[in-house]
């Protein structure tokens, strides 16, 4: 009977109930998709780093040296010698390594001058090869291979012309490469990693147009010694066994050649969560307040209607209700309007991931779940509920105490 | 004993002058009493200290020979749902509930109110002797199903009659049930409400401005008889 009563009682009034659960479903958007984004991100993030056991670099921060040489979000560091490169090829403890260098872009989109290896073995999430989604790889100096978001936002494909420019990927190019134009080879299926934002170019490549003089095309059987770049500005490094990560970045890090920096990419990533923590923590709290203020509306709302509620109260004791039915009724009530507006909140979250998943992938190459609910989130969906039962006490002890101050006769 | 009540003090709250004071008030088995007086002399406040809703102050009050003022409130509010009816002035039904729910209400609250009806399990009985008592109380099926707030006043009363009736209670409080009917609905009202006392053994406490009412009853009081702390006013 209980449940029928609370029921019926909120359909008598729908606009307020309407408006609780709206402010709740808004809040638990807010606290659940900023979850959800810190979560995604940050699985973004390791997933691009995964396959990686080492990247080593020109001594500089760790922290910059991630973020340069695998998301483009930081400027390069000098660059190491080509003879350590080669040192680090012949590691006995190095199963495979991918050299890569940085510098030029193309319409904002860095260029990433690399090798083979980079198709072979660079892995992204659970283990992952990158693919072509059409054309092929690199197969000379004057070709470029293109990230899927780059051939999509550009409009490139196989056989497109184009032209890089040296200079920092935001601001105006400063140096056209305008007499080394390249040929699309290929496009790289997506990833949802930054992989997708690149264009690749052999090393020999990026030597050629930036030694100012003219192409000069590898001879047959193989890239000559003039052909290969002085320097590189990073190497990651897979490694035979992970054992082996920290003892070759302690030998490393004492490289006689040239001072390096061998960095753990999921270490640094760490780190680097470690300094974003006090930003994440304040857009929580940010959606805390943002559900402590809907928590307001409900409890405000429900005290604002229990004055026309003093006759429905007041049979309710005359028939025999108690404190525990009193407290029934409006806790009752109060978790029946919480679970609307979490299970709206859901939907809502749910609808705007669909509608907003493209739009995400290509602005920001992030992958936005597809998922109703994750386990754990749970937790939080349940402190929600509690939260909004809890605030049902006040407005149900405000009740209780004016049945007793109402007897037989209440106000109207 | 349906109802022994002694030595009964109430103030409104901030004042010294004891707002009712009734020295003694008893109903016998079934016996039913009428208090009548001027609207706003304190029996509504008689009847919310009687039923137990309002907390008692001072005093004694034995329902079906329980000490019904010695009971936590917790308590006091259970033995209200097994012992006791209450009819309103006005405003008896909750108004999106049907009529039959409404009825309901009682042994929802009450395993001894739904066993004395013979319905102690399961809903459907409930159900069946809800709509028998509607049906005694002139109320018929289709009326039944209606929404509480669809009804006439006088349909309200006798469907707030029947829920207090529902599991023959020993005790029934009624306060101005009849105040907002006419002759014709009072005597049916009325006439059903004695009726149904009987033959449930109900006793029935009634306040109304109505003299003309005393007739369905053994006795009549009036309220300023009653309650000294009037006396002592005047």
């Amino acid at each position: 009977m209980l449940p029928r009563v609370i029921l019926a009682s909120l359909a008598t009034r729908k606009t307020s109930a309407a408006l609780i659960v709206a402010a709740i479903a808004l809040s638990l958007v807010m606290i659940l998709g900023i979850e959800r984004l810190r979560h995604q991100v940050h699985a973004n993030f390791a997933s691009t780093v995964s396959g990686m056991d080492l990247i080593v670099s020109a001594r500089g921060g760790p922290t910059n040296i991630l973020l340069y040489s695998v998301f483009h979000l930081s400027e390069p560091t000098a660059g190491i010698e080509w003879s350590t490169v080669e040192h680090l090829a012949a590691h006995p403890k190095v199963k495979w390594w991918i050299p890569i260098s940085l510098g030029d872009f193309h319409r904002g989109f860095p260029v990433v001058a690399t090798n083979d290896s980079y198709l072979e073995h660079y892995r992204y999430g659970r283990d992952r090869p990158l693919e072509l989604a059409t054309g092929k790889w690199l197969a000379g100096p004057d070709q470029v291979v293109l990230g899927s978001d780059v051939a999509r936002r550009l409009g490139y494909g196989p056989g497109a012309s184009v032209v890089l420019a040296h200079g920092s990927g935001g601001g105006p190019a400063i140096i056209k490469h305008a007499d080394h134009p390249f040929t699309v080879s290929g496009v790289l299926a997506p990833t949802g990693t930054p992989v997708d934002q690149g264009l690749y170019i052999s090393l020999q490549a990026m030597a050629l147009i930036h030694s100012g003089g003219r192409y000069a095309y590898p001879t047959p059987g193989g890239p000559a010694a003039s052909d290969m770049p002085d320097s590189v500005n990073a190497v990651m490094l897979g490694l035979k066994q992970r054992t082996a990560i920290l003892g070759l970045q302690r030998e490393l890090s004492n490289y006689d050649g040239e001072p390096l920096s061998a960095i753990i990419p999921g270490v640094e990533l760490q780190r680097l969560w470690r300094m974003t923590a006090n930003v994440e923590n304040a857009l929580r709290a940010a959606s805390v307040a943002v559900f402590l203020v809907a928590l307001l509306v409900l409890i405000s709302t429900v005290l604002a209607a229990l004055e026309g509620r003093r006759h429905e109260l007041a049979v309710l004791r005359a028939a025999g209700a108690g404190r525990g039915t009193v407290y029934g009724v409006i806790v009752g009530e109060s978790l029946c309007l919480t679970l609307a507006g979490c299970v709206s909140g859901v939907l809502i979250l749910f609808a705007a991931q669909l509608i907003l998943a493209p739009w995400a992938l290509t602005e920001w190459s992030l992958r936005l779940p597809s998922y109703l609910l994750a386990g754990r989130e749970l937790p939080l969906v349940a402190a929600v509920l509690l939260a909004g039962s809890l605030a049902g006490l006040l407005p149900a002890e405000k009740a209780f105490r004016n049945s007793l101050a109402d007897g037989l006769t209440p106000r109207s | 004993m349906a109802l022994e009540l002694e030595d009964l003090r109430f103030h409104h709250p901030g004042q010294t002058r004891p707002f009712i004071a009734v020295e003694r008030l008893t109903l016998d088995a079934g016996e039913r009493v009428l208090i009548h007086g001027p609207s706003g002399c304190g029996k509504s406040t008689l009847l919310s200290l009687v039923t137990g809703i309002r907390p008692l102050q001072r005093g004694r009050i034995r329902v079906a020979g329980e000490p019904f003022s010695d009971l936590s409130q917790r308590r006091r509010d259970a033995f209200r749902a097994d012992h006791l009816g209450v009819i309103f002035q006005a405003f008896n039904l909750l108004p999106y509930l049907s009529a039959l729910d409404n009825v309901r209400l009682t042994p929802s609250f009450s395993k001894r109110r739904r066993q004395r009806e013979g319905a102690d399990t399961n809903k459907a009985d409930t159900e069946t002797a809800a709509l028998t008592l509607l049906a005694l109380l002139g109320l018929d099926r289709k009326v039944a199903r209606l929404p509480a707030h669809q009804l006439s006043f006088g349909q309200q009363q006798r469907v707030a009659a029947a829920r207090a009736l529902y599991g023959e209670p020993e005790l029934i409080v009624a306060d101005e049930p009849t105040s907002a009917l006419d002759t014709a609905h009072r005597d049916a009202l009325m006439g059903l409400l004695t009726e149904q006392c009987e033959r449930s053994g109900s006793a029935l406490l009634m306040v109304s401005h109505d003299p003309d009412v005393a007739r369905y009853f053994h006795r009549s009081l009036c309220f300023d008889e009653l309650n000294q702390a009037a006396s002592h006013v005047a």
